[in-house]
C-alpha cells in the first residue's frame, strides 16, 4: 500500500517536474543557437560578466598568509594584487553597464516599443549601477579588496539582471531581424570606437 | 468519450507519420537510431492492433506481451537521451555513467527488499518500476547535465521531456490501478492523453536537425588544460617554498 501511494506521488511529481520544464522551455524560447543567435549572443556578451570574482574578493589565502609573519610580506602583496585586479574588474563591470545602456537606447531607436515608465526605470536603475559601482569602487581603492567584496558581487548580479532585460526585450523582435540588428549594432559600435580614437 | 478516443487515435497516428516523416527528411535514423528503434515499435503495434479483433482470445495475452517489450525497450530512448548528453569519451560521460549506474543498483536494491505488492498483478508492478527506473535515469541525465551546464539540443530535450511526461504517467497510473479502482476513470483518460503529448512534443522537437551545442570546452582541449594546470600548479608550490625556506 505504502509503496503504491509513493509510486502515485513519484509519478505526478515527475509529469509536474516535466511539464514545469516544457512551459519553461516554452517561456525562455531555444536554448538552441543559430547563426544569427550567436551573432545577438556576442552581441550582449559582457566581458566582465564571464569572470567569477568570488574568489577575489575572498580574504581566506590573505588571512592564511598574514597569519605566519615569515609571510606577512607576501600577504600585503597579494591585497594589493587584488586590489588592482578588483579595480581594472570594475572598471570593465562599469563598461559594460554602459554598453548595456547604450544597446537598449540602439533597440528603441530602431522602433522596439516600449512604454516611458520602462524606460524611465531602466535608466535610474542604470544610474543607481554606476554610482553604486563608482561607491564600490572608491571603498576599494581605500580600504582594500575585502571590505565590500559582497557588495561588489551584488552589483555584478544586478549587472545580469540588466542584461537579461535587454536580452529579453531584443526577443520581442521578430528573429528575421536579429542579424540585421546584429550588423546594425556592430556598425554603431565601429563608429563610436573610431570617434573615439 | 469513444469519440475522444477515436480523436487521439488519430492524432497519435499522425504524430507518429510525421516523426518518421521528418526523421526520414533530415536523417533521423542516423542520428537517433534507438529512439526510432522504440518508436516503430510502438507504431507497428498502433497499426497492427487496429486489425487485431478485441474479441480475440489472444488479445489480452499479446496485448500484455506487446507492452512489456515496449517497457523494456523504453531504455532505449533513455539511452538515446544519455548518449546525446553526453558525447562519448568525455569525463562527464563518465562520471555521468557511474552516478546513473549507482542510482540504478540501488534502485534495484530497493525493488528486491520491497519485493512484489501483494495482491496486484505481477505484470502490472513488473512495468511500473521498468517506468520508474527509465524516469530516474533521465532525471538524473537531465540533473547532471544541468549542473556541468551542458546545453541539450531541442532534439534530445525535447525527447527528454516527452518521455518523461508519458513514463511518469505510466508510473502514477499503473499505481493508481492497484490502489484503489475509483482512480479508474482518471487515469484510463490522463495516460492516453499523456501518451499522445509526448508524441505532440517529439514532433515538435524533433521537426527539424538540431543537435547539442557545442560545448565549450572541446574534448581535445582536456589534456592540454591539465598539463597548464599542472605547470601553474607546481610554479605556485616553487615560490610558496621560496618565501617559506629562502
Amino acid at each position: 500500500m505504502i509503496q503504491l501511494l509513493l509510486m502515485v506521488f513519484i509519478g505526478i511529481l515527475l509529469l509536474c517536474f516535466a511539464l514545469f520544464a516544457l512551459g519553461r522551455k516554452s517561456r525562455t524560447k531555444s536554448e538552441d543557437y543559430s547563426d544569427s543567435d550567436l551573432e545577438l549572443l556576442r552581441m550582449l556578451r559582457l566581458g566582465s560578466l564571464e569572470f567569477d570574482a568570488t574568489n577575489l574578493f575572498s580574504d581566506t589565502d590573505y588571512r592564511l598568509l598574514a597569519s605566519e609573519p615569515l609571510l606577512r610580506s607576501l600577504a600585503q602583496e597579494l591585497r594589493k594584487d587584488r586590489r588592482d585586479i578588483a579595480l581594472e574588474w570594475l572598471r570593465e563591470l562599469q563598461k559594460d553597464v554602459f554598453s548595456m545602456w547604450r544597446f537598449r537606447s540602439f533597440l528603441t531607436r530602431l522602433g522596439v516599443a516600449a512604454s516611458i515608465r520602462n524606460e524611465l526605470s531602466e535608466a535610474v536603475r542604470s544610474l543607481l549601477l554606476l554610482s553604486l559601482l563608482r561607491v564600490v569602487r572608491v571603498s576599494i581603492r581605500l580600504l582594500g579588496p575585502y571590505a565590500f567584496g559582497k557588495t561588489a558581487i551584488a552589483v555584478r548580479t544586478s549587472v545580469e539582471n540588466l542584461k537579461r532585460s535587454c536580452a529579453a526585450r531584443l526577443s520581442d523582435l521578430p528573429r528575421e531581424r536579429w542579424p540585421q540588428i546584429a550588423a546594425e549594432w556592430q556598425r554603431v559600435q565601429g563608429l563610436r570606437i573610431y570617434s573615439a580614437q | 468519450m469513444a469519440y475522444l478516443g477515436v480523436v487521439l487515435f488519430l492524432f497519435s497516428v499522425s504524430c507518429q507519420g510525421l516523426l518518421f516523416w521528418r526523421g526520414w527528411r533530415w536523417g533521423g535514423w542516423h542520428a537517433y537510431p534507438l529512439f526510432y528503434i522504440y518508436l516503430s515499435y510502438t507504431s507497428f503495434w498502433t497499426v497492427a492492433f487496429l486489425f487485431f479483433p478485441h474479441t480475440h482470445p489472444l488479445y489480452p495475452k499479446v496485448y500484455w506481451n506487446s507492452e512489456l517489450v515496449a517497457a523494456v525497450l523504453r531504455f532505449l530512448v533513455a539511452w538515446e537521451v544519455f548518449r546525446n548528453v553526453f558525447r562519448h569519451g568525455t569525463v562527464i560521460r563518465r562520471i555521468a555513467g557511474t552516478v546513473i549506474v549507482v542510482v540504478l543498483v540501488l534502485l534495484a536494491l530497493a525493488f528486491w527488499l520491497s519485493g512484489p505488492s501483494p495482491g496486484v498483478s505481477s505484470v502490472i508492478d513488473f512495468m511500473r518500476k521498468m517506468a520508474l527506473s527509465a524516469g530516474v535515469w533521465t532525471v538524473f541525465v537531465l540533473g547532471v547535465a544541468r549542473f556541468y551546464r551542458i546545453r541539450i539540443g531541442q532534439n534530445t530535450w525535447g525527447m527528454a521531456i516527452g518521455f518523461l511526461i508519458f513514463v511518469s504517467s505510466e508510473i502514477a497510473n499503473f499505481a493508481a490501478f492497484d490502489l484503489s479502482s475509483r482512480f479508474i476513470p482518471i487515469w484510463r483518460f490522463v495516460h492516453p492523453f499523456a501518451y499522445v503529448f509526448m508524441l505532440a512534443v517529439w514532433t515538435w522537437s524533433l521537426w527539424d536537425y538540431v543537435p547539442n551545442p557545442q560545448n565549450e570546452t572541446d574534448s581535445s582541449l582536456g589534456p592540454l588544460l591539465l598539463s597548464e594546470w599542472q605547470r601553474q600548479s607546481a610554479a605556485l608550490d616553487e615560490t610558496i617554498r621560496k618565501v617559506i625556506q629562502p
